[in-house]
Parts: C-alpha cells; structure tokens; sequence
C-alpha cells in the first residue's frame, strides 16, 4: 500500500508535500484529515515558506521515541537565532505541534535570560510605549519584584 | 543597493509579526523563566504587564532575591497578583537555607498548588541544617498532583514528617523522594502507597525512616 500524501500550502502560496502519517503529528493537521479527509491543499495562512520547510524537516525526522527529546533540543538549537525561533514557535502553535513549541519557547528563554530589560526589547523588537514616569510608575507598582 | 534594500524590508517584515507575538507564546516563553524576571517584564511595554499573570509554569527561587525575608515577601506577592482564572499546571519552588525561615513560602505554595489544581509540583532545598519539617497534611491529598517531587541536596539531612494515614493521591504517577528521613511517628506498619492507584514511577533516594518499623511498597 503507498503511503497517503498531504500537501501543505505556505502564506506565500508555496506548496510542500509530506505523507499523511508524519503530517499528522500536528494536531491541526490532524483535525483537518478527521474532518474531511483533507484530499486537497491544507492552507496555511500564517506560515511563511522558509518556517514551513523548518517545521516539514523537523515533522520528517526519523528519530526513536527515547531519542526524541534530544531531537527536538538539538534541532532548535542548531537555529538559534530568535527571530527563527519565535517564527517557529508561532508555526507550532498554529499547528499544535507541543514539543516543537515547548522546546522554542526555551531555547528563547535560555537565550535572554540573563538580559537586562532594554536587551530583551532589542531580541524581541520590543517598543517601549511609555514614558520614563509610566515606566516608574510600574516599577513603583511590582516594586517587590525590582 | 538593491540587496540591501530587500534586505530591509524582509527584516521589517520580520519585526512587524515578532512585535505582534501573541500574549500565548509570550507567556509560555515567560514560563521557563525564573518568576521574579517574568514580573519585571511587566516594564518592557504595556502589552507585557499583565502576561506574567497567566504563565502556567511557575519558577520560584529564593537566590533570585537578596534576604529570605525578601523572598517570602516576593513568593506572597506575586501568587496574589496571579490571573486566578488561569490554569496553573506546574510550580517549581528551590530554596538555599534554613527551613523555618521558608516555612510560610512552602506553605503557601503547597496550599496554591491544592487550590489550583495543580498537576505537576516540585520542591528542592539546598544547604540546610538538620531540623525537622512538618508539610501541610493536606499536600498528601491532592487529588490532582501527578507529579510530586521533593529533594534535598544534603545526604540525610532533613527530617519531613509525614501524616499517618495512606497518601491519598489518586492522580500521582511520578513520586520522586530524595535524601529526606520519613518520621512516621509511632507506628509499626504503614503502607503509604494503598491510595495511590496511579502510581508508575517511584523514585526513593537516599532516604531513611524515623520512627517506622516496615515500610510497604505494594504496587501493581
């Protein structure tokens, strides 16, 4: 028997295919496939190209249950730029994929945390809405956490 | 000229959809993070000052402030600032010091973690002295917790009391004990485990009994 093959479809209109079995450790996927069988083009409308292959290599991988948390660590490590990694994890949670989101979100959390707050801004393209007496005002309020 | 044009606007583009990061993948990001740093990103812009409030992993450290006072104060304060209809599924708690002096941060966190349902609990101490620690009993009837963990990092160096009567943990699957004296009082004979029909994964390390003649070990 040949193994059933979805085709997923980025913001930018590129297609990839993968087969139904590794697609469906997206729980969105999975859904989908449940639903309607999902014969035809899943859209993915906030996935850009370049993070859909990510997320399509990491879901292709061949890995043993046991060595899979290892996979998973050493895969976002290997892109460890955090403008990567949070488009990653935004793909995960689109498509539910725990463990891919779960070891982005860390792999963020390892990297800044030793950040002063004006560092975290810079990683995360943050814009400081308020002003230096809004900002005190906010230090004065969780003044037992500063 | 061009390149760098192209390049500009791609990297544009990026700032735009990291800048607009849902409140869901800030806070779970917020959640590996010690606690005390996740409160203070309450400053980095209005978006962010309430997201901490609802992260579901809770990190508790007691090196994070300078005195233990300080930290009883900070362990108060933030659990009363949380979001209260969020779900909170693990709390982590590691203190370095006496034990009487966190005596009330162990409480609260124990009784948060009943109160909320909380499925995953683990409490470490390092550098401590020899004096006896009494749990709340009602850590020992969590219907909720699976995953309990309680450590020292001093061989034998602490006494936990435990109530005399079966722990009743219908949900526990993971029990992770280490280097902690059990004082069970003045009973002979006591199966801790008969309530604990859940249970896979029993870690019992460097542990020692007070007061206990048989310990019961009867799992499936």
């Amino acid at each position: 028997m040949s193994k059933k093959t979805l085709t997923l479809m980025s913001k930018d209109k590129q297609l990839f295919n993968i087969e139904e079995h590794l697609a469906v450790q997206s729980v969105t996927i999975r859904n989908m496939v449940k639903e309607d069988g999902a014969s035809s083009v899943i859209p993915l409308p906030r996935v850009d190209s370049e993070t859909l292959a990510l997320v399509i290599e990491y879901l292709n991988r061949q890995q043993a249950p046991e060595e899979d948390e290892d996979y998973v660590k050493k895969f976002v490590d290997e892109r460890g730029e955090i403008p990567t990694l949070l488009e990653l994890a935004q793909a995960a949670l689109d498509l539910d994929i725990k463990k891919l989101m779960d070891a982005a979100c860390m792999k963020v959390a390892d990297l800044i945390k030793d950040f002063t707050l004006e560092e975290v801004r810079e990683a995360l393209r943050i814009e400081n809405d308020r002003t230096p007496e809004e900002e005190k005002a906010i230090r004065d309020e969780f003044q037992w956490a500063f | 000229m061009l390149q760098i044009k192209r390049k500009t606007i791609i990297s544009d583009q990026m700032d735009d959809r990291i800048s607009n990061l849902p409140d869901e993948i800030i806070s779970h990001i917020l959640s590996f993070l010690d606690m005390k740093y996740a409160v203070q990103t309450s400053a980095l812009s209005k978006k962010w000052k309430y997201i901490w409030t609802s992260m579901n992993h809770l990190n508790l450290n007691s090196q994070s402030s300078r005195t233990s006072p300080l930290f009883v104060k900070f362990v108060d304060d933030a659990l009363s600032h949380r979001n209260h209809l969020t779900q909170v599924s693990a709390v982590e708690l590691s203190f370095t010091g006496a034990a009487t002096q966190f005596y009330s941060v162990v409480t609260s966190i124990v009784n948060y973690a009943y109160l909320r349902h909380v499925t995953k609990l683990t409490i470490e101490w390092f550098r401590l002295n020899t004096e006896s620690f009494r749990f709340p009993d009602h850590l020992f009837g969590s219907h909720t917790l699976k995953h309990l963990s309680l450590a020292t990092h001093d061989f034998y160096g602490f006494g936990v009391f435990i109530p005399i009567s079966a722990w009743d943990f219908p949900a526990l699957e993971t029990l992770n004990l280490s280097n902690l004296v059990l004082r069970g009082g003045t009973v002979e004979s006591f199966d801790f485990f008969s309530k604990c029909v859940n249970l896979k994964d029993l870690t019992l390390h460097n542990c020692a009994m007070s007061g206990l003649d048989i310990f019961n070990v009867l799992l499936d």
